[in-house]
């Protein structure tokens, strides 16, 4: 009787064991289960992209968490102000027709927001470049009192409460963990993978498409006159000018100089990528154009000469009324409609 | 499966008992190295919101006193060094945060090393996490960055509106670097790690190195800093000689 209790009890214990074992195993492979690879594509002509997903394995549910992060409003601290408040797709994700962008307690934000596209090929974000890693880029408007008035320490406490967070948190990075790396990254798989590369500009040089006669004669206007700064295919070189902008005493804007202190670098911004530039006015750091035909009219005539104002444009950048007309018709061709409506970047209602 | 079970259950506990006797049987284990971080004012421990002076007749309190330590490198009188590879952010306030554990299978202390702050490359790679975690309100959101060391207090002689002076000293790269090297010989030539047993290293970190140093740094002269630059990297000058080793004791 005794030796029977004895082997009962063992048995007991054993299957007892057994069963946790294997709902452990079972937890294990959810999060084990295998992620779907998303591809990151080159367009054809484009140069390598600076980043480049080796510590951020790109995926389509990292994709989708950083997506769902990017469109939700918790992120701020009243929930009004997601990233997807002010970098609206439908603007090429810039903010539809705003100098400056709204942010917490009526507050605005002191630079113009740029366009959202192509992001994996930048060095530096920011007009000012004061972001050398698309991974920290959230990091500033979460932070700041003026945009989104949070703190990470918050954001990550709110996320830690939600079960789909938790869920995707954990098929996404193998465990339950949430910390502000792994939110970074995700947005990173989000935000890289916005590319615009489908353009009427673009399916010519693909050869799908011809110019018209006057998109042909603007694009060699352009060629001409903007290409040293707005470089193709990105229609930016990615450097840092003062294109001889009157400094707006409100502001007293520096530039450059604020990050890296050389008086070298006064009054210059970020030359922005001219790629969609139809839906991204208004246009400058501080959104002071409210038209191309008033940028061009800057750059013809009003340029203001200081010690730090760009070889380029110095003397000013002669373009007559027909040509700063055929050079409009040629910027039209640069709004790529696939990217401004693809339902992979689209707020998911 | 029933009737093997009970043969299993026996076999596998058998194994336990025996894996368990050859851990207890002796190789020499190795030695810890245990270097703990001390706030100091004038030789004595930095009491948080207790009133002190600087060189300068300044009266100062403080509130916060943090800073990074990396690549820390534990060399023998031979020359055989083992170097960490982990970022320690030490708060002064937070005995947890103090003290650092390494195994340096060397078996004695000559001279410790580490970066004060973390290496540029770490700068620029990105989202990290753990002690470089941006939560930690060590990094700068707007001109991306680690903020190597931070000290803050309150003093009659700041000129802000609330007599607080903060410095955030941070910079990775170009003329400002703030990154210091900071070395540390064992007083007497060496220390022995004693085998299976704790090296303690007491480091402690002088406040007033802050305010006079290399540079005379007065509160009246500037309140805060907070970008990487020239002031900055003056406040680094200065720190970069705050260390010295208290104590070096078997524990």
């Amino acid at each position: 009787m005794k030796k029977l209790y004895f082997f009962s009890t063992l048995l007991v214990a054993a299957l007892a064991g057994l069963v946790i074992l294997d709902a452990c195993n079972k937890k294990d492979a959810q999060a084990a289960a295998p992620l779907t690879p998303l591809q990151f594509r080159v367009p054809q002509g484009f140069p390598a992209p600076t980043y480049n997903f080796e510590n951020n394995s790109l995926t389509q549910e990292g994709f989708d968490l950083g997506k769902k992060l990017f469109y939700d409003g918790r992120l701020s601290q009243d929930g009004n102000f997601p990233c997807g408040s002010c970098h609206q797709q439908f603007a090429a994700f810039a903010t539809f027709d705003h100098p400056f962008s709204h942010g917490f307690d009526n507050q605005f934000t002191t630079r113009n927001a740029p366009g959202l596209f192509n992001m994996a090929w930048l060095k530096e974000m920011h007009w000012d470049g004061g972001i050398n890693h698309i991974e920290v880029q959230p990091l500033a408007p979460i932070t700041a009192p003026n945009e989104m008035a949070e703190t990470i320490d918050n954001v990550i406490a709110k996320l830690r409460e939600d079960e789909d967070y938790k869920n995707r948190f954990r098929r996404v990075f193998g465990d339950e963990e949430i910390n502000s790396q792994r939110m970074l990254k995700a947005l990173a798989q989000f935000v890289a993978m916005l590319v615009s590369a489908d353009s009427k500009y673009d399916r010519v040089r693909r050869g799908e498409q011809s110019f018209s006669a006057i998109e042909q004669e603007g694009y060699g206007v352009f060629q001409q006159k903007c290409v040293s700064c707005h470089t193709e295919p990105l229609f930016t070189d990615n450097s840092f000018r003062n294109t001889g902008l009157p400094v707006n005493p409100r502001l007293n804007d520096v530039g450059r100089m604020a990050i890296t202190n050389n008086p070298a670098d006064s009054l210059r911004f970020k030359v922005p990528s001219l790629r969609n530039v139809y839906l991204t006015f208004p246009y400058g750091h501080d959104g002071r154009f409210f038209s191309i035909g008033g940028v061009i009219d800057h750059y013809r005539s009003n340029v203001v000469n200081g010690p730090t104002t760009d070889p380029l444009v110095r003397n000013g950048i002669p373009v007559s009324d027909d040509e700063k007309y055929a050079l409009l018709q040629f910027l039209r061709t640069l709004t790529d409609s696939t990217f401004l409506t693809d339902p992979r970047f689209a707020e998911v209602r | 499966m029933c009737r093997k079970l009970p043969g299993l259950l026996i076999a596998f506990f058998a194994l336990l008992l025996v894996s368990c006797q050859k851990e207890l049987d002796g190789d020499i284990i190795p030695g810890t190295v245990k270097i703990r971080f001390e706030g100091i004012v004038d030789g004595a421990q930095l009491r948080m919101n207790s009133p002190y002076r600087n060189a300068f007749n300044e009266d100062f309190t403080v509130t916060t006193f943090k800073f990074y330590v990396s690549n820390l490198t534990v060399t023998d009188r031979s020359g055989n060094s083992y170097r960490d590879a982990g970022y320690y952010l030490i708060d002064a306030a937070d005995a947890g945060t103090r003290e650092i554990n390494l195994i340096p299978e060397i078996p004695d202390v000559a001279s410790i090393s580490f970066l004060l702050g973390v290496d540029s490359i770490r700068n620029v790679s990105g989202a990290q996490t753990g002690a470089l975690d941006p939560a930690n309100g060590m990094f700068w959101t707007w001109n991306s960055g680690y903020i190597m060391a931070k000290l803050e207090g309150v003093s009659s002689f700041a000129t802000t509106p609330n007599g607080e002076f903060t410095y955030h000293v941070g910079g990775f790269g170009g003329t400002n670097n703030a990154l210091k090297t900071i070395r540390l010989d064992i007083a007497g030539d060496t220390a022995l790690i004693p085998n299976d047993g704790t090296l303690m290293v007491v480091i402690g970190a002088e406040v007033q190195r802050w305010f006079k140093g290399t540079n005379d740094l007065r509160i009246g002269a500037n309140a805060f800093v907070h970008s990487p630059g020239e002031l900055a990297r003056r406040y680094a000058d200065n720190y970069a000689t705050m260390f010295s080793i208290q104590s070096v004791n078997p524990e």
